[in-house]
Parts: C-alpha cells; structure tokens; sequence
C-alpha cells in the first residue's frame, strides 16, 4: 500500500507544492532586498570610478552599457559597464573614463575568478594601476612602460582579462562621444 | 548528547568519514569562506534533517531519495537567497558552491542513515554536530591553508611581512596536500590505525 504508485505520486507532488509555496514566499522578501544590493552596490562603484554625481543612462546594448557622468550638470567622462572573459567565467567590470579617454577607475561588479590569485583583482593595488593610463593598455610581469599595468602574479589570465575590458570600455566611450 | 558531539571528533564528517570532499577543498582557501560554507551546510543539514526525520513515516521508501533531494535543495535555495540578500559579499564569495550544497554527500548522507530512522530531536542534533563538525574541518584546512598560502588569517596580516606566501596552498593541488597533511596528523592523534 505504502509502495503503491499512487502514493509515490501523491506523496511527490505534496511535498513539491509544499516547497514551492516556501520558495516563493522567501523569494517574495528577498528578491527586492537583492535587487536594491545590486543597485546600491553599482551606484558606489559608478561614483567610485569617476568623481561626478548623476549617472544617467547614455547607451545600453546586451553587452554593455554606458552611463554618462555628469558633474554640476555638465558632462566630465563615461562610464562604461561591461564583461570580460576571464579565469572562472565572466567579470564584470566598470571603467570611469574622463573626456581625453583616461581612466579615472575601475570597478569590479562581479567575478567567480579564484581566490587568493585572481581575486586579488578587486584589490585596490592593482585597480589603481589603471588610473591615467589611455588606449591600448598592456600587461606585463615586470618594469612597465607608461602605458602598462603589472600582471597580478599567478594570476595573468585574470589581469589580461580585465585589461582586455578596460581596453574596450575606453574603444566603447571613444565611440559614445565620437558618434553623438 | 552523544549524537551532537560524535559529529565534532569521533565521526568528523570531512576528517574521520571521508564525505564531501569537494567543497572542503575548494571553499576552504580563506578562513571567512570556510566558515560562511560551514555554517550554511550547517543550517541546510538541521533543517533537511529535521523535516526529513518529521515526515520519515510519510515517505514510501521507493521514492525516498527523490523526496529528500527536494527537500534539500528547497533549504540550500532559500538559504542561497537568504545569503544573498543579506550578505551579499559572502554570497558573492562562495559562488556556485552554495547551489552545490545539494549535492554535498554529507546532507544526503545524514538524511539517509539517520534521520530516517531517528526521532526529529536526535535528527536535529544529529544534523547540528555533523553541520559544526563540517564548519570545524572547514576552519582547520582553511586556516592551514590561508596562513601558509596568504599570510593571513580571516584577512588579518598574521605572519612577518618578510614572510613570502607559499601560493600553491591556496592553488587546487595545495587543498589535496593539505588534507593529506591533515588526515594524516587526525590518524597519528587517533593511533587506531594498525601498521602496514
């Protein structure tokens, strides 16, 4: 009786409705609060990588996005979301550029690259290698030139990916201010 | 009582019992990671166990498992959404191995050879000691790891600045040699294994 199908069934299905209602009720409370972490999360990184205060959207595509960063009402640089593939999946990165394409910062949204090695990529040693730095960012191991930033070390597949994306943010805002 | 200690030591999950492995090794390169990935097992084990043992009665046998992997993985996505919605960096910091909690042998285990067959209290002891069992193994691979391989502990600076971090220990193969290390320290302690 116990084993029978239908009290398989019958006993599966309750117990799946029974989690399903529990799911979706936390779901309920916490995926506003989620929502608002993100949010608060990109609006300290926005006025992290570039110092202005109103951040409107300026393009948005399905790889990136620009906001414009507008200080006293008055346009001081872009700053451009984007992802870059790097040891453990996507980063996404922010990079604040100013008018003359230097970037004035760089963000980390969010990465899954590993920790210890290429975590050390949100660190703010190696982030602040980028500011002033102009097109065509270069990674080596040692003695950079002027436009070059040091590889984090076991970690270059990390630093060549988030120089790739900073190098295509500052192509992305060249492209933003040209084209208007 | 018995059946909440015998998790921290005797019947130590990860150093005496040999079960999930994978998260003890790739969560465990930073203290604060081992013990958000402990405490969360933790949480995941008391719940699953208690309600698995309430509703041991109600589930036919032939769909038992099917029963319990539901049942587990409604309480590691809460405690996903939980995590981040309140702590987000943790979340953030853990990554795919919270949903992965799942899949962590030492759940299904408990669920399988305890609390099916125990009463919801012992369940829940039983769940709380092999839950902060897990946390303590966690803790202790963590900290080997992340002294030798970062020079820290939890993120504070613990070793001479002089001191050059051995990266190989936070690297995958540095989590196999130090539960080597560790396995082998616990058998030495516990003397019980007979030469040869």
């Amino acid at each position: 009786m116990k084993n029978s199908i239908l009290n398989m069934t019958l006993t599966l299905v309750i117990i799946a409705v029974v989690v399903s209602v529990a799911m979706s009720y936390v779901n309920g409370i916490t995926a506003p609060l989620i929502a608002q972490n993100a949010a608060e999360k990109l609006n300290k990184s926005l006025a992290e990588v570039i110092d202005a205060k109103e951040f409107p959207v300026f393009e948005e595509t399905e790889d990136y996005v620009i906001y414009e960063a507008l200080k006293d009402g008055e346009r001081v640089g872009f700053c451009v979301q984007n992802a870059s593939s790097g040891y453990g999946g996507d980063i996404t990165l922010l990079t604040g550029i100013d008018k003359d394409y230097n970037v004035t910062g760089v963000a980390l949204l969010s990465h899954a690259e590993t920790a210890g090695l290429g975590a050390n990529a949100d660190k703010a040693e190696f982030k602040n290698q980028y500011k002033g730095k102009t097109e065509n960012i270069g990674v080596v191991k040692n003695s950079p030139r002027d436009n070059d930033i040091v590889a984090i070390s076991g970690a270059t597949i990390t630093s060549k990916a988030v120089t790739n994306g900073v190098n295509e943010a500052i192509r992305l805002a060249k492209e933003a201010q040209i084209n208007e | 009582m018995n059946n909440l200690t015998k998790g921290f030591f005797k019947e130590n999950p990860v150093l005496v019992l040999l079960l999930g492995m994978c998260p003890s090794l790739a969560t465990t390169t930073s203290v604060t990671n081992a013990i958000g990935m402990g405490l969360s097992a933790t949480a995941v084990l008391i719940c699953s166990n208690v309600v698995i043992s309430l509703l041991r009665k109600l589930i036919p046998s032939k769909v038992r498992i099917a029963a319990y992997i539901v049942i587990i993985a409604t309480f590691v996505t809460i405690v996903e959404m939980l995590l981040k919605a309140f702590l987000p960096d943790l979340a953030e910091s853990l990554g795919v191995f919270i949903p992965l909690i799942v899949v962590n042998c030492i759940i299904l285990a408990r669920a399988e050879a305890f609390a099916s067959k125990n009463n919801v209290f012992q369940s829940f002891l039983d769940g709380a000691g092999m839950g902060l069992g897990f946390t303590i193994a966690l803790c202790i691979i963590a900290t080997f790891r992340e002294v030798l391989g970062a020079g820290t502990w939890m993120g504070f600076q613990v070793m001479p600045a002089s001191y050059e971090p051995a990266l190989l220990f936070i690297l995958p193969a540095g989590g196999f040699l130090s539960l080597g290390i560790i396995l082998g320290v616990i058998n030495l302690i516990k003397g019980g294994r007979k030469n040869g």
